[in-house]
C-alpha cells in the first residue's frame, strides 16, 4: 500500500474516531445541560411548593385572603417552572403525572375556597359543607403528596441522570483521547518503521554505488513511493552504467589515439634511430663482400664482421620492440613487476635520439641499486614519453637544454616518486590551472593532440598514483607518485 | 497466541461445565394462598400469576376467588387464606374490630372508579335529584363511603336517600328490577351496568372526592413469621407493575381472558387506574378519613381514629423497591 494512501487511511480513521467522538460528546453535553437545568427547575419547584404549602395551611387555618392570595401568585409561578420542565423533557409520564396531580391539588384548593364561602354563609346545611371541607382536604393532601413524591422522583432521575452524562462526557473524551493517541502512536511508529527500514536500504544501496559499483541494483519490494523511487534509482544507475562503459571505451581510444599521436611525433627521430644500425650493417656487408672478391678471407674477419652486423640487428629489434610495446593497447594489460632501469631503457630508446639531434642533455637519476615497480609498464612508460617530448618542446628554444628524470622511493609512505624537470622556467599560473584538461594544448595547430597530460593524469590516478605540478621547484617540474605496489 | 486462544477455550468450557455440573438445584415453591377477585384492582395478582412471577420467586400461590375485597380479606381473617387484595374501608372496619392485621403494599389507587349509576326513568338527571330515592350500597364497602362522600359534595347526607343494601353483582338486577333507583358500585359492575341502562342510566362521580385504594393484606402473626414470603411476594407483584407499564395491551388481554369479560369493557376502565406498588400517605389519608366517617355515622364502637401506621408493614417494600416507600418524604414534609 502506498504510503500516500496509508496517511489518507489514518487520517480518515483519525475524522471518523473523531466525528463519532464529538457528536457523542455533544449529545451527552447536551443531554447534561439539559439534566441541570431540570435539576435546577426542580430545586425551584420543591422550594416554590414548600412557600405554597405553607399559604395552603395558612389558609387552612385562618380562612383569610392574603394567604389565598399571596397562595395564588406562587402557584401561578408553580406553573410557569411546569411549564419550563415540559418544555425540557417533553413527553415525559413522571412530569405529565406531577402536572395532572398539580392541577387536581390547585382545583382542590379551588373548591376549598369556593367551598369555605358556604362553610360561613348561614345555609341550614353548612355542617355539611364542613365535612365536604375536611374530605377536600384530605384529597387535596393527597394530590399534594402525589405531586410532592413526583418531583422528588423527577429529581432523584435527573440527578442520576446528571452523574450518568457526566461521566460519559469524562468517558468520551478519555476515550478520545486514549484513541487518538493510540492512533498518532501506531501510525508514528508504523509509518517510521516503514520509512526508516526503505531509507536504510536506500541509504545503503547510494553508498554501494557512490563506490563506483554501478552494477548494483537496489531491490524494494512494494508498491509504494519508495519502491518508485528505487526503480528510478536503479534506472538512473544503468543509465550511468552505460554511460560509464561508453566514457571507459572512449578513454581507452583517447589514449591509444594519443599514443600513436606521440609515435607520430617520434617517426622522424625513431626513423634515423633505425637507419643508423642499417647503414653499418650495409657498411658492413659492403666492406665484407668486397674483401670476398679480392682475397680470401680469414674467419675471424668473417666472423667479427657478422657480430658487428648482429649487434645492428639487436638495436633495430630493441627499437621495434619498445614500439611495439607503446603502441599496443595496455588499458587490459597485467599488472607486473618491473625494473626502472629496463623501462627507462625502453623509454630512451624511443626518445633517446631525439633529444640528442636536439642537443637537449637527459639526466636519469635512479636509486643505487636499481628499482623495482608492481604496476603497469607501458602505461608508466607511455607516461613518461608524454613528459619527456613535452618537455622536448617546451625547451626547444631555449639557450640552456636539459631534462632531469628521477626516481625516488619515498620508504614512509611506500610510495615511488618519479620527476620529470626541464630546464624551463615553470608554467605560469593561468595556464597551469588548465593545463590538465584535455584538449588544452600550447603548442603550434597539428603539433599536439592536447591529451596528453590529461592522460598521464588519469593513467597515474587509475594506477592508484598521484599527477601534479611541483609549482615550488624553480623549473618546469612534472611529479607523480605510485604506489611501490599496486594495489588491487 | 493458539496458546492463549486454547486456554481461554478451556476456561470457558470448564465454567460452562461448573454452570452445569454445580448449578443449585430449584428449591421447592413456598405454597401460599392468595384472597383475591376479579376486580380491575387486582391486575397485578392476575398478571403475576398468569406471567409466572410467583413462581420466579419460589411461591406457588393457591388462589381463593371473592366477588369483592370485603369478602377476601374474611377468608385471611377466617384462615381460609394467607393474604388477601382489599380495599382500604373493610380494612378499616377490621382495624377497628381490632383484628391483628397487616397492609403490606398499596397495588391500586383511582379517583376514578367509584361512581353512582341511576335510572333517569326514576326522575334522576341531576345529583340532587337524588335525594329521597332508593340507592343501593354494599355497606362497610368504599361504595358505601363513595356514597357518603358524593351526597356531601352535593349538599345532601345519608338521611337525605334511602340506602338499599346489595351485594355487588346484585347491583345489575336490582336495577333491572326497579328495586333500586340508583346504584353505588365499582367496577367492572358499574361500567356493565351503564352499558345495559343506556340512554336511561346516568352517572355521577367526583374525583375530588375519594381515592379508593386496593391494597395487599394478611394477619400479623403470618407476616411475622413468614418475612421471606412476604419479600417474595412483594417482589413478584413488582414485575407485574412493570409488566403492567410496559405492555399494557396484554396485561388487558390477561385479564379479559381470566375474568371472562370483553376486552372492550376492560379497556374502557384500564386508565381509570394508576397500578402502583407503594406505600404513600395516600392510604394513611383515606383511613383517616373513612375512620372519622365511621365514627361519625356510628358504624363503629370506636371513638378516636386509629394509628394506622401500626398496621403498615413496610419492611419487605422498603427492602425490594425503596424508592415505592413515601411515608417518610411525606413525615419530614409535613
Amino acid at each position: 500500500m502506498r504510503i500516500k494512501n496509508q496517511l489518507h487511511t489514518i487520517s480518515t480513521l483519525a475524522i471518523i474516531v473523531l466525528i463519532i467522538f464529538i457528536s457523542f460528546f455533544i449529545l451527552s453535553a447536551s443531554r447534561y445541560k439539559t439534566a441541570k437545568s431540570v435539576l435546577n427547575i426542580a430545586d425551584e419547584v420543591q422550594i416554590k411548593f414548600f412557600v405554597s404549602t405553607s399559604l395552603r395551611d395558612q389558609y387552612l387555618l385562618y380562612r383569610e385572603d392574603r394567604p389565598k392570595e399571596q397562595w395564588v401568585l406562587v402557584n401561578q409561578n408553580l406553573d410557569n417552572l411546569l411549564e419550563n420542565l415540559q418544555a425540557l423533557k417533553g413527553e415525559d409520564k413522571n412530569i405529565k403525572d406531577i402536572v395532572e396531580a398539580k392541577k387536581k391539588g390547585s382545583a382542590l384548593f379551588q373548591r376549598i375556597i369556593a367551598n369555605t364561602s358556604l362553610i360561613k354563609s348561614s345555609l341550614p346545611n353548612k355542617q355539611v359543607y364542613s365535612e365536604l371541607d375536611n374530605r377536600l382536604i384530605s384529597q387535596m393532601y393527597i394530590r399534594h403528596n402525589e405531586f410532592f413524591n413526583g418531583v422528588q422522583e423527577i429529581r432523584s432521575g435527573t440527578e442520576k441522570e446528571v452523574e450518568k452524562t457526566y461521566r460519559n462526557l469524562i468517558t468520551a473524551i478519555t476515550v478520545l483521547a486514549v484513541i487518538l493517541s493510540f492512533i498518532v502512536i501506531f501510525s508514528s511508529w508504523h509509518l517510521n518503521r516503514l520509512i526508516s527500514r526503505r531509507l536504510e536500504i536506500l541509504h545503503v544501496g547510494a553508498d554501494i554505488i557512490s563506490q563506483g559499483k554501478l552494477e548494483y541494483r537496489i531491490n524494494i519490494e512494494g508498491e509504494d513511493e519508495f519502491s518508485d523511487l528505487a526503480t528510478s534509482f536503479n534506472s538512473m544507475t544503468s543509465k550511468l552504467q552505460m554511460n560509464n562503459e561508453q566514457l571507459e571505451l572512449e578513454r581507452a581510444r583517447s589514449v591509444q589515439n594519443a599514443k600513436l599521436a606521440s609515435l607520430g611525433e617520434m617517426s622522424a627521430s625513431i626513423a634515423h634511430e633505425i637507419n643508423n644500425p642499417l647503414s653499418v650493417i650495409q657498411l658492413t656487408n659492403s666492406r665484407l663482400l668486397e674483401k670476398i672478391k679480392k682475397e680470401q678471407l680469414a674467419t675471424d674477419t668473417i666472423v667479427h664482421s657478422l657480430e658487428k652486423n648482429q649487434g645492428a640487428v639487436d638495436r633495430i629489434n630493441k627499437i621495434i620492440k619498445g614500439l611495439t610495446n607503446l603502441s599496443r593497447d595496455a588499458v587490459n594489460e597485467d599488472i607486473q613487476v618491473f625494473s626502472v632501469e629496463n623501462m627507462m631503457e625502453q623509454v630512451l630508446s624511443l626518445v633517446g635520439q631525439k633529444l640528442n639531434y636536439a642537443n637537449v642533455e637527459l639526466r636519469v637519476l635512479i636509486p643505487p641499486g636499481d628499482l623495482f615497480i608492481e604496476s603497469s609498464l607501458t602505461q608508466i612508460s607511455q607516461v613518461l614519453i608524454n613528459l619527456i617530448n613535452n618537455a622536448h618542446d617546451a625547451i626547444a628554444n631555449l639557450p640552456e637544454k636539459w631534462i632531469q628524470v628521477e626516481f625516488k622511493l619515498m620508504p614512509e609512505s611506500a610510495l615511488v616518486q618519479c620527476s620529470v624537470t626541464d630546464s624551463g622556467n615553470g608554467i605560469p599560473p593561468e595556464i597551469a590551472e588548465k593545463i590538465m584538461q584535455p584538449f588544452f594544448t600550447t603548442k603550434e595547430v597539428g603539433k599536439g593532440t592536447g591529451l596528453g597530460l590529461s592522460i598521464s593524469k588519469e593513467i597515474i590516478e587509475t594506477l592508484g598514483g598521484k599527477f601534479y605540478i611541483d609549482h615550488e621547484c624553480p623549473h618546469t617540474c612534472f611529479v607523480f607518485e605510485l604506489p611501490k605496489i599496486f594495489n588491487r | 497466541m493458539f496458546r492463549v486462544f486454547f486456554l481461554l477455550l478451556m476456561g470457558l468450557l470448564v465454567s460452562s461445565c461448573n454452570k452445569h455440573i454445580f448449578a443449585k438445584a430449584p428449591s421447592p415453591l413456598k405454597k401460599i394462598t392468595i384472597a383475591y377477585t376479579f376486580q380491575p384492582q387486582s391486575t397485578l395478582i392476575h398478571v403475576a400469576k398468569e406471567k409466572g412471577f410467583f413462581a420466579e420467586e419460589g411461591l406457588e400461590v393457591v388462589p381463593l376467588m371473592h366477588q369483592y375485597g370485603k369478602t377476601a380479606l374474611r377468608s385471611v381473617l377466617e384462615n381460609e387464606a394467607d393474604l388477601a387484595t382489599v380495599a382500604e374501608t373493610p380494612l378499616l372496619f377490621s382495624i377497628l374490630n381490632d383484628d391483628k392485621i397487616f397492609i403490606l403494599s398499596t397495588i391500586v389507587a383511582s379517583s376514578q372508579n367509584s361512581a353512582i349509576i341511576a335510572r333517569k326513568d326514576a326522575g334522576i338527571s341531576k345529583a340532587h335529584h337524588l335525594k329521597g330515592k332508593k340507592i343501593g350500597v354494599t355497606p362497610l364497602t368504599t361504595g358505601d363511603f363513595f356514597l357518603d362522600s358524593l351526597l356531601i359534595a352535593n349538599g345532601m347526607t345519608r338521611k337525605d336517600i334511602i340506602p338499599v343494601p346489595v351485594l355487588p353483582d346484585d347491583m345489575e338486577e336490582a336495577l333491572k328490577l326497579k328495586k333500586i333507583d340508583a346504584a353505588s358500585t365499582w367496577n367492572y359492575p358499574l361500567t356493565q351496568i351503564k352499558h345495559l341502562l343506556g340512554d336511561n342510566g346516568i352517572l355521577f362521580f367526583d374525583e375530588d372526592i375519594y381515592t379508593e385504594t386496593f391494597n395487599l393484606a394478611s394477619k400479623q402473626d403470618f407476616v411475622t413469621k413468614n418475612p421471606e414470603i412476604i419479600k417474595q411476594l412483594i417482589r413478584a407483584v413488582v414485575k407485574a407493575q412493570e409488566f403492567v407499564k410496559n405492555h399494557p395491551k396484554e396485561a388487558q388481554e390477561i385479564m379479559a381472558r381470566v375474568t371472562n369479560k370483553t376486552p372492550e369493557l376492560i379497556k374502557e376502565v384500564w386508565n381509570s387506574f394508576s397500578f402502583n406498588v407503594t406505600l404513600d400517605q395516600t392510604i394513611l389519608i383515606t383511613l383517616e378519613d373513612e375512620a372519622r366517617w365511621a365514627i361519625k355515622n356510628k358504624l363503629t364502637d370506636k371513638t378516636k381514629v386509629p394509628d394506622f401506621k401500626k398496621f403498615i408493614y413496610a419492611d419487605a417494600l422498603k427492602s425490594v423497591s425503596p424508592s415505592a416507600y413515601k411515608l417518610n418524604r411525606v413525615e419530614n414534609e409535613n
